[in-house]
């Protein structure tokens, strides 16, 4: 800004020194509304850029956070409002309805961004689970709503009770704990991966350090003793304390694996466990779930399940069809000796059987290796233990077992109406227990087996088995611990040896997964399904397999891996480009984008022009930028001070859509003296600024050669017809729109143009320092539809970029700076820009589709290094009278 | 250039200190205070250009600090820091005239720029 400002000080200095208070006065006072106009033009481009974000993530394509959201809402508005605020310094009084108008919409928002109000902490905080049904979900979470029903309806299920979510919300509530969680999660603002463990361990830490409250303590020993008399164990009662949060479960969400289960759990620390429980809401895989999928916080109360622990012989997960392919045929049971756990953590090989449902009979059984098991652990928790050779190979469940478990998981399916994935165990007699049962996710469309020609030597892998459908192609990254974890590049092929849960938060940066051991009944199958990221299990030699291979192609459809990129398979099977479609954030935002971005006030002469229109943000936008423009440039008549009147740019007697005011120092002191007649006419030759020469010399370097075609008459014609036909643009705007402004001083040049629709600015400063140099473009919408407005502004944003412009492009806008440059490289940036305003006005219109954008890319590419050579001619010509000059003059 | 005078006001004491001492190694005369009356305190005895304020604080909140602030100091510039979700403080903290607001977290250069702004304006303004 300090152009600006030299260039006020030096107007302001001189009226005082010539004594002219009146000059002084309006001198100060233009100060001010140039600094209000400023500050405008500033919040405007602000809240564009923040507008063209939110655009982005309503594509759905990226995960965000209802924080993002917030804050971008918070940004749009924010900047809204200066503008609504200088508007009113510009022109005190003029627009009485605005301010009201902006704040009915800003309310609206508020509305919009408003947490949901939590679980009440009023209703019980302990429900028995047999008093509980599905119907009761929201209240106990899905997991225990689930199991209270299967128990209902007549399964073995293990006795014990569910925490509610009121529970959650009397422990949240307590010492401000979900504030102060709130307060460290906007603090943090984690993206990266390193930093979310770094918040996750602050959040878990702080969770488990609180105590619970008195009466939710109280209510939990209660329940617990009214179990262990129950089942007559007394203090011998082990019991498992499970996560069951809220859309936990659910058809959209499964949550699999992302919160923690403490298994096998003395009655003394149950109430530690329950913390431990609800502090797995914070874990790194859980938030980059939540992330990854457009959860906030408060979709997510946690219920708690308390159940008795079964020591079970050998358990497993029952799916009622394949999840991979979304056939129905059969009935797939995954079964271990021990504990379930070790299927879902995908920790061991596990015995699959494959079985028909009608007759009800074994089809199939695959006998895995089952080296290690999972077992209680004598005092707390749950142990591996190895398995002999002879015992690990055997069949854990015998063939009438494998059909019992399928034709439980079955009749689930029957009453709950859908395919079901099933958790159970056989306890040490032999009786069934359902632990868990779920919706199964299935694939949107069932998988095409289409043949696909390769040579067996590109075949890397061929034994996985699908875990998640789907192609990926990209280089393997081998992930062996957490460290390796924070390092997976974007887009690799992420190779494991263990399918294990926590490795969920990697799915949405790896195009594919393949893994050693696990299978498709894992807790990370299940998340590559939901997440869309095709996933190999069971690859066993990946690692060695895939070490030094370069780019591979996943086909896990198939359950291989190829070398090379084989992207044409991608086209098959394309990954879900729209994993944010549906969430709850996706929705809030998309509620919050239309009271910020649509566009209705288009035409200024319009009776609608007027804040009682106003339906978004936008529309204020819009409305503040006609108004601001108006206001400080229109000629009106109690303009007493000539310097401040915008004067009409004219060049070779033709007058143009350019109209300036001089800060000092702007204007030739050859040229007319400025007067309050509104025919005011200043000669391009006849400005000084040095930015604007610059800028103009770009502008008018080269004929329009592109389409859409325009009639040329010469240079004349095309600045002309560029700078003074409305015609050019399809849409209909004010006179006022139509025209371009710009604040000069001898160094400084502020350009404001708006053509119909799209809208750009361009500041410079160009002086002897170079650390002061600066030219800095923004550029927004075009008449065109999106897809072509935004392969303009890309196009735009390269072109800068191959120029020493740091350049962001977002959508339809583009923001490029450069700084620090020499005079001379700062003539040739402003060359450049001049030229890009002209030949890039319409561009929009041609950019039907990639091709055209890279032919249209090296033309201005070319054109350009043509200005630019010129420029170094001039330069060179410019030394050469110099130092002619000077040995004259010697 | 004389330094730009520059008082952090925000509960919490961590990143007071850590602010002030990086503000004063970018040569700034940086100075900190944990809540909205010592910034009252403060701004009545030291000539500042420009107050950075945190919106959430216990006690009197940066919005009530910023009324005071602006009624009292009416040239002391002011920037709001706020946290994601504050929509309503963002936009009552530039109808009660903060200069600018940051959004937590932010970048220190991008929270200079706008302080070196502001203590520009203020000394414009005062000119």
């Amino acid at each position: 800004m300090s152009g600006l400002w030299s260039a006020f000080r030096r107007m302001i200095s001189r009226s005082q020194a010539a004594n002219d208070a009146d000059e002084a006065f309006h001198a100060s006072r233009l100060l001010e509304r140039c600094q209000a106009f400023r500050k405008l033009l500033a919040a405007n481009n602000q809240a564009l850029g923040a507008m063209a974000a939110i655009d982005e993530l309503a594509a759905g394509t990226e995960p965000f956070t209802m924080n993002q959201v917030r804050s971008l809402c918070t940004e749009v508005a924010v900047r809204v409002l200066q503008m609504v605020q200088q508007v009113e310094a510009l022109a005190p009084g003029r627009y009485p309805g605005l301010e009201a108008a902006f704040r009915a919409i800003q309310q609206e928002l508020a509305d919009v961004l408003r947490r949901e109000p939590g679980p009440s902490s009023e209703a019980p905080l302990i429900f028995d689970l047999q008093g509980v049904d599905c119907a009761m979900a929201s209240v106990v979470g899905a997991k225990s709503a689930n199991l209270g029903e299967a128990g209902r309806l007549g399964f073995r299920t293990p006795p014990g009770f569910a925490a509610t979510t009121a529970a959650y919300a009397l422990f949240m509530a307590s010492d401000g704990l979900a504030e102060e969680i709130d307060r460290r999660i906007q603090a943090a603002g984690a993206k990266a991966l390193d930093e979310a463990h770094a918040l996750s361990s602050s959040l878990q830490q702080l969770v488990m350090r609180s105590a619970l409250p008195e009466s939710l303590a109280l209510e939990l020993n209660a329940a617990c003793a009214r179990l262990a008399e129950r089942l007559e164990t007394g203090e011998a009662l082990r019991l498992a304390v499970r996560s069951s949060a809220v859309g936990e479960d659910g058809e959209a969400y499964s949550f699999a694996g992302q919160y923690r289960s403490v298994l096998n759990v003395g009655l003394e620390d149950v109430a530690a466990a329950y913390k431990e429980v609800i502090a797995s809401k914070y874990g790194v895989t859980a938030m980059s779930y939540r992330l990854a999928r457009g959860l906030r916080d408060e979709d997510a109360p946690m219920g708690v399940m308390v159940i008795h622990m079964v020591d079970a012989a050998a358990g497993g997960v029952a799916y009622t069809a394949d999840p991979a392919t979304g056939r129905c045929e059969h009935v797939f049971v995954h079964a271990v000796f021990g504990m379930p756990k070790a299927v879902v953590d995908g920790a061991t090989e596990s015995d699959v059987y494959r079985i028909c449902r009608e007759p009800l009979e074994i089809a199939m059984s695959c006998i895995g290796s089952k080296k290690t098991k999972l077992v209680l652990a004598r005092g707390e928790g749950l142990a591996y233990e190895h398995s002999p050779g002879d015992v690990a190979g055997a069949p854990c469940l015998k063939p009438e077992q494998a059909l019992e478990v399928a034709r439980a998981a079955l009749a689930l399916e029957r009453h709950f109406g859908a395919p079901q994935d099933v958790e159970w165990a056989f306890d040490r007699e032999g009786r069934l227990f359902i632990l868990q049962n779920r919706p199964l996710r299935m694939p949107e469309t069932p998988m095409d087996y289409a043949e696909l020609e390769v040579a067996q030597s590109d075949i890397l892998l061929s034994d996985g088995v699908t875990a998640s459908a789907g192609v990926g192609v990209g280089r393997p990254y081998i992930v062996r611990k957490q460290a390796d974890a924070l390092r997976l590049p974007k887009d690799a092929v992420l190779v494991v040896r263990n399918a294990l849960p926590a490795w969920a938060s990697l799915l949405d940066r790896a195009s594919a997964v393949v893994a050693e051991l696990g299978g498709a009944a894992g807790h990370l199958a299940a998340v590559a399904r939901e997440m869309g990221t095709p996933a190999l299990f069971g690859a066993s030699g990946a690692i060695a397999a895939l070490a030094r291979a370069e780019v591979v192609t996943v086909d896990a459809d198939r359950g291989v891996v190829l070398s090379g990129d084989r992207s044409q398979l991608l086209s098959r099977k394309p990954r879900s480009p729209r994993v944010m479609v549906g969430a709850p954030v996706h929705d809030a935002l998309l509620r919050a984008a239309r009271l910020t971005t649509p566009l209705s006030l288009i035409d200024p002469d319009s009776p609608l022009f007027d804040p009682g229109y106003f339906q978004s943000l936008h529309d204020v936008t819009r409305f503040c930028h006609e108004k601001a423009v108006e206001a400080m440039f229109a000629e009106d008549d109690d303009r007493r001070f000539p310097q401040a009147s915008a004067l009409r740019l004219s060049y070779q007697g033709k007058p143009l859509q350019y109209w300036v005011v001089d800060l000092g120092g702007g204007v030739s002191p050859a040229a007319p003296p400025a007067d309050k007649n509104r025919s005011s006419r200043l000669d391009v030759e006849m400005v000084a600024c040095r930015p604007f020469r610059a800028l103009w010399r770009g502008m008018i370097e080269l004929p329009w050669s592109g389409p859409p075609a325009l009639d040329m008459r010469g240079f004349a014609s095309v600045v002309a017809q560029a700078a003074s036909n409305p015609d050019l643009e399809p849409g209909r705007s004010s006179a006022m729109a139509m025209r371009n402004y710009f604040l000069i001083s001898d160094e400084f040049m502020s350009l404001q143009s708006r053509f119909g629709f799209h809208f750009c600015t361009v500041e410079a400063l160009i002086c002897p320092v170079s650390e002061e140099n600066f030219a800095s473009f923004q550029f927004k919408g075009g008449a065109a539809d999106r897809g072509r407005r935004v392969r303009r502004a890309r196009l735009l944003a390269d072109v800068l970029e191959g120029y020493c412009f740091i350049a962001e492009n977002r959508e339809d806008s583009v923001v490029a700076r450069l700084e620090g440059a020499s005079v001379r490289e700062m003539e040739n940036a402003l060359a450049m820009l001049g030229y890009l305003l002209i030949h890039t006005r319409q561009l929009d219109m041609v950019m039907a589709d990639n091709a055209r954008a890279e032919a249209e890319f090296k033309r201005l590419r070319r054109d350009i290094d043509i200005i630019l050579s010129r420029n170094a001619r001039r330069a060179v010509e410019e030394t050469s009278w110099k130092n002619q000059g000077t040995a004259g003059s010697n | 250039m004389e330094r730009i005078r520059l008082l952090l006001v925000d509960d919490e004491e961590e990143f007071v200190n850590l602010f002030v001492k990086r503000f004063n190694m970018r040569n700034l005369d940086a100075f900190g205070v944990t809540s909205g009356r010592a910034a009252l305190g403060y701004l009545a005895e030291h000539p500042v250009d420009v107050v950075v304020l945190d919106v959430k604080m216990p006690g009197m909140d940066g919005l009530a600090a910023l009324g005071e602030i602006k009624k009292r100091f009416p040239t002391v510039e002011v920037i709001m820091l706020t946290g994601h979700g504050s929509l309503k403080s963002g936009v009552e903290g530039m109808s009660l005239g903060a200069f600018d607001y940051v959004l937590k977290p932010f970048r220190i250069d991008d929270l200079l720029d706008r302080i070196r702004k502001a203590a520009e304006r203020k000394r414009l303004m005062g000119e």
